[in-house]
C-alpha cells in the first residue's frame, strides 16, 4: 500500500457495502473506524430548516442542495484576475498541442499557447460545485498527481482537508483489482482530482482511464498537452507552475471544507 | 457488474444509467455521484471519441510587433555593414517589403522630400490603420533625431579627447 496517505477505507463485511441507510450500520462500526467513517448513501441529504412560522405553526422547510444552482457559493472563491495572477493561462508550445484542447485555447503568442481564462473560470466553477457536493455527501476524494515539483504540496493539501492523495508510482490494478492489491475488500474513491493528468513520461496517467472504467467521476487540470476527453469535469489551465497548482489546491480545499461544514450543520440540526 | 468497464464506450453516466435500467445495479448500489451529475452535468460529455469543435489557433500580435520587426531588421542590416547610414532606412524598408510588410512613410514637412506612396498591406484591422500611420510618421523623425544625437555625441567625444 505504498504511497497512499491514510489508505482507502476498509469494510468489515460485504453486507456493509450493500447497505445504505444511515441509521442501521453507521454507528455500530463508527467506534472501530471513526476517523474514516463515511456514509455510503446515494440519496440526497436534505436539510430541514425549522425556521418559518406560518400562522403560529412551525413548518419545517426542506432544502434540497441539488436544486440550488450554487448551494456552496463556489463562484465567490476566485476571480479571473486570480487565475491570471497565478499564471493559469500559460500553456506549452504549439507543437505539443493536443487536438482536443483546441477549443480552450485563447491564442498563440510567438509559439507559446495562451489558455482562455473565461472558459477556465466557467469549467472551474462547475468542477468546484461538483467537488463540494461530493464532500457534502461524505464522499472519498483522491488527489492524484505525478508532477514531482508539486507532489509534496498536493499531499499536504489532501491532509489538511481530511482527504486522500496518491502521488507515487501507480501500480496497475489499484482501481481495477483493488481487492487483490490491498488484500481486503476495499471501497474505491467517489471522486478523483488530478492536479496533473500526465505521468512522468508525458503519457496520460493510468488513473484517468481506470477511473472511467470503475465509474468514478474525475476532476482534472488539463494543460495544452493533455487529453481532456475521459475526464468528467476538465479544467483547462497550467499544471506545471507551482503558484498555479497552489491556487488549484487552495480552491479544491475550500470547496471540500465548505461541503463538509454544511454537512456538519445539517447533522447538528437533526 | 457486466459492461461497466468499457471506458471508450459512452460516458460513465451513460453506462451507469444502462446498468440501473437493466437491473444490474440495484437502487441501493447507485453511486453517490449519480444524482449530482444528473443535476449538474458537465458542459462537454466526457466520452472518449468526442471530437472537439474545429477552431483555428489565433496568433496574438500587437501594433508594436511591426515596429519591433522594423527595428530588428534595421539592426541586422547595420551589423552586416553592407549599407551606408543614409541608405539603411530605405534598405530596411525594402527588406521588409520582400517579407510582405510594406510601409507608408510620411516624411516630416520640414524635409520637403518626395515620398514613395506605397499601399499599406496590414495584418491588423482597418481601425488600427490610422494609429499605425501616425506611428510610422514619427518613426522617421525619431530615427533622424537618434542618428543626429549619435553624431553630436561622437563629435563631443572627439573634441574632448
Amino acid at each position: 500500500m505504498s504511497g497512499i496517505v491514510r489508505s482507502v477505507c476498509i469494510k468489515c463485511t460485504e453486507q456493509l457495502l450493500k447497505s445504505t441507510t444511515v441509521s442501521n450500520f453507521s454507528y455500530q462500526w463508527t467506534s472501530l473506524f471513526s476517523p474514516l467513517h463515511r456514509r455510503l448513501s446515494a440519496e440526497t441529504q436534505l436539510i430541514t430548516d425549522p425556521v418559518e412560522k406560518h400562522e403560529g405553526v412551525q413548518q419545517p422547510v426542506v432544502i434540497d442542495p441539488l436544486k440550488h444552482p450554487d448551494f456552496f457559493e463556489v463562484h465567490k472563491l476566485f476571480t479571473v484576475k486570480d487565475l491570471f495572477d497565478a499564471r493559469v493561462h500559460l500553456g506549452h508550445k504549439e507543437g505539443t498541442l493536443d487536438e482536443n484542447m483546441k477549443p480552450f485555447i485563447f491564442g498563440s503568442r510567438l509559439g507559446n499557447l495562451v489558455i482562455d481564462l473565461d472558459q477556465t473560470a466557467f469549467y472551474l466553477r462547475q468542477a468546484l460545485n461538483f467537488i463540494a457536493h461530493i464532500a457534502y455527501c461524505d464522499g472519498i476524494i483522491l488527489f492524484v498527481t505525478r508532477h514531482r515539483q508539486t507532489s509534496q504540496f498536493v499531499e499536504k493539501t489532501a491532509k489538511e482537508c481530511g482527504e486522500f492523495a496518491h502521488t507515487r508510482y501507480w501500480r496497475g490494478g489499484i482501481f481495477t483489482n483493488a481487492n487483490m492489491q490491498f488484500g481486503t475488500i476495499t471501497r474505491l474513491p467517489d471522486l478523483v482530482i488530478f492536479l496533473n493528468t500526465l505521468n512522468n513520461v508525458f503519457e496520460p496517467h493510468v488513473a484517468v482511464r481506470d477511473s472511467a472504467k470503475m465509474l468514478i467521476p474525475t476532476v482534472g487540470i488539463v494543460d495544452t498537452n493533455c487529453n481532456p476527453n475521459l475526464i468528467t469535469y476538465p479544467v483547462p489551465g497550467n499544471d506545471d507552475t507551482p503558484c498555479a497548482v497552489e491556487l488549484y489546491c487552495k480552491l479544491f480545499k475550500q470547496a471540500i471544507l465548505k461541503g463538509k461544514s454544511k454537512r456538519k450543520v445539517m447533522e447538528q440540526e437533526e | 457488474m457486466a459492461g461497466a468497464r468499457l471506458e471508450k464506450l459512452g460516458t460513465i453516466f451513460s453506462r451507469a444509467t444502462g446498468l440501473i435500467r437493466s437491473g444490474a445495479m440495484k437502487e441501493e448500489d447507485i453511486p453517490m455521484w449519480y444524482n449530482i451529475y444528473k443535476h449538474f452535468p458537465p458542459e462537454n460529455e466526457p466520452y472518449f471519441a468526442r471530437k472537439p469543435k474545429p477552431r483555428e489557433i489565433v496568433q496574438i500580435l500587437y501594433l508594436e510587433d511591426v515596429i519591433r520587426a522594423f527595428v530588428t531588421k534595421y539592426q541586422e542590416l547595420e551589423k552586416s555593414g553592407n549599407f551606408l547610414e543614409d541608405q539603411l532606412f530605405k534598405a530596411t524598408e525594402e527588406a521588409l517589403s520582400l517579407e510582405g510588410i510594406s510601409f507608408d512613410i510620411k516624411q516630416p514637412q520640414i524635409k520637403q522630400k518626395a515620398t514613395a506612396q506605397t499601399r499599406i498591406e496590414d495584418i491588423m484591422a482597418e481601425s488600427s490603420e490610422r494609429i499605425l500611420e501616425s506611428a510610422k510618421s514619427t518613426l522617421a523623425e525619431e530615427f533622424q533625431a537618434a542618428r543626429d544625437k549619435q553624431k553630436s555625441n561622437k563629435q563631443n567625444v572627439d573634441s574632448e579627447t
